[in-house]
């Protein structure tokens, strides 16, 4: 596996993100994370730093050890395993698991994607939860999903496949570069089906944090689906 | 459930259907056939009675009674249990289960569809495999023309969050006048089905753009998938 965000990605990463919403996403996560905290594809910590702030302990999965690097800028107190999230383990069990921002699309394959359902189960005590953020399955061939001055993302992808490649073409201290990460595109109802294999099932699905309904014109989801309480709890 | 294939759908199925390929679904199926054929929606027989033919040992599963009255002028020799495909059993083991002609939808929930491979597999023997024939999903529009004809207007109705989608067929009948007729029903992408034959206990053996094993690619507008049981 590349990790598509080493060097100057991760440098800028925050920046790049700093108009993203921080504090709907922990209002909407405290509540399940009461017994801890565990983000897959942690990052530079945009979302895991602010909801320790609010006494939660977090924990995290990343592939990157650039993007951990700009986390430890910030903090020292939350453990980071370096490895994919489908198969990475770290100590302890939590009430709330959860991956932001597309990025389970990061793996890239259906296999992996059903691996990474089965890691979030497999780090959850009963009756917690696993939340996902992410795009509703692409449709177009070739889609502009970005025009600016000093960006351009053109999203290609394959329905036979479901394999999605962002084209992003960045001006950066004058001098236009291009980053290709690939992906896997996934439908809603896929990971359903998912979450049934890892022994969850769904709890709610929103169209946004703020818990607006899901139709068929949301362009993204945030669903949780729930490890059920074992026998006799 | 409610039987969209009664009366006069069933008595005018197959010369509806006239024009729909036989053989090439007959040829693909019959090597995985050797142990006997199981077909879930068997219908009026329209590929049973063919691979029946061919010697295989074929038997069925049909929630429409009038369908089935409709195979029965075909042949006698050919067993099918009433029922619906989710959850209705047949005496077996089958070396071959097989779903054709984008029948799957008329599953109209994710649930029922997954429940439908776990009664495939409940049904073959080790090693034995699922077909399905099935439509890729549906590009997301609201509302779709698949039939504009003197006769005939088809219209998809889809909502692509819950992926279920209605079709409604206005049909002109002899007397001129014409008949409203609307199939409830949910679209599956190929992907989705993987992971419901993963849940069963199968794995992809095969997948096709068509019976004629051409590559399916993001061209494709249906496939032709095989699970093998595990």
């Amino acid at each position: 596996m590349t990790d598509w965000f080493a060097g100057e990605i991760a440098e800028r990463y925050d920046k790049s993100t700093a108009g993203m919403p921080v504090e709907p996403v922990v209002d909407f996560l405290l509540p399940f994370a009461g017994g801890g905290a565990l983000e897959f594809a942690i990052g530079t910590g945009r979302i895991a730093v602010p909801l320790a702030e609010h006494g939660v302990r977090v924990a995290g999965i990343d592939f990157s050890p650039d993007m951990v690097a700009q986390l430890r800028q910030k903090t020292d107190e939350i453990p980071v395993a370096i490895g994919d999230m489908s198969t990475t383990r770290v100590e302890g069990t939590f009430s709330l698991v959860y991956v932001l921002f597309n990025s389970i699309n990061n793996v890239t394959t259906q296999d992996g994607q059903v691996n990474a359902f089965a890691n979030a189960a497999a780090h959850l005590e009963p009756g917690g939860g696993f939340v996902v953020e992410v795009g509703t399955l692409s449709t177009q061939p070739l889609e502009v999903f970005d025009l600016t001055d000093t960006h351009v993302g053109v999203d290609e992808f394959d329905a036979a496949t479901q394999r999605l490649v962002s084209h992003h073409f960045s001006l950066v201290d004058g001098e236009w570069r291009r980053h290709s990460p690939p992906f896997r595109s996934v439908s809603h109802a896929e990971l359903d089906l998912m979450a049934r294999l890892a022994g969850m099932e769904l709890r709610e699905r929103w169209a946004d944090w703020d818990r607006s309904p899901f139709t068929a014109e949301s362009t993204k989801h945030v669903s949780v689906w729930e490890k059920p309480l074992g026998r006799g709890a | 459930m409610t039987d969209c294939f009664a009366g006069a759908v069933a008595e005018r199925y197959d010369r509806a259907t006239a024009g729909e390929p036989v053989e090439p679904v007959v040829d693909f199926l019959v090597p995985f056939a050797s142990s006997g054929a199981l077909e879930f929606a068997i219908g009026t027989g329209r590929i049973a009675v063919p691979l029946a033919a061919r010697g295989i040992c074929v038997a069925g599963i049909d929630l429409s009674v009038d369908m089935i009255a409709q195979l029965r002028k075909k042949s006698e020799a050919i067993p099918v249990e009433i029922g619906d495909m989710t959850t209705t059993r047949v005496d077996g083991p089958f070396s071959l289960v097989y779903l054709v002609f984008n029948t799957i939808v008329n599953l109209p929930t994710q649930e029922a569809q997954a429940a439908s491979f776990q009664n495939a597999v409940a049904h073959l023997e080790p090693g034995g495999c699922f077909v399905i024939e099935a439509d890729l999903l549906p590009d997301g529009q609201p509302w779709s023309v698949f039939d504009l004809s003197d006769t005939h207007v088809g219209i998809d109705q889809y909502d692509v969050a819950t992926q279920r989608f209605t079709t409604y067929h206005f049909r002109r009948l002899p007397d001129e006048s014409w008949e409203r007729l609307s199939v409830p029903c949910r679209a599956v992408s190929h992907a989705e089905l993987d992971l419901m034959a993963r849940l069963a206990g199968m794995e992809l053996r095969e997948r096709w753009a068509d019976w004629d094993r051409s590559p399916f690619t993001a061209e494709s507008t249906k496939h032709v998938s095989v699970w093998q049981k595990t």
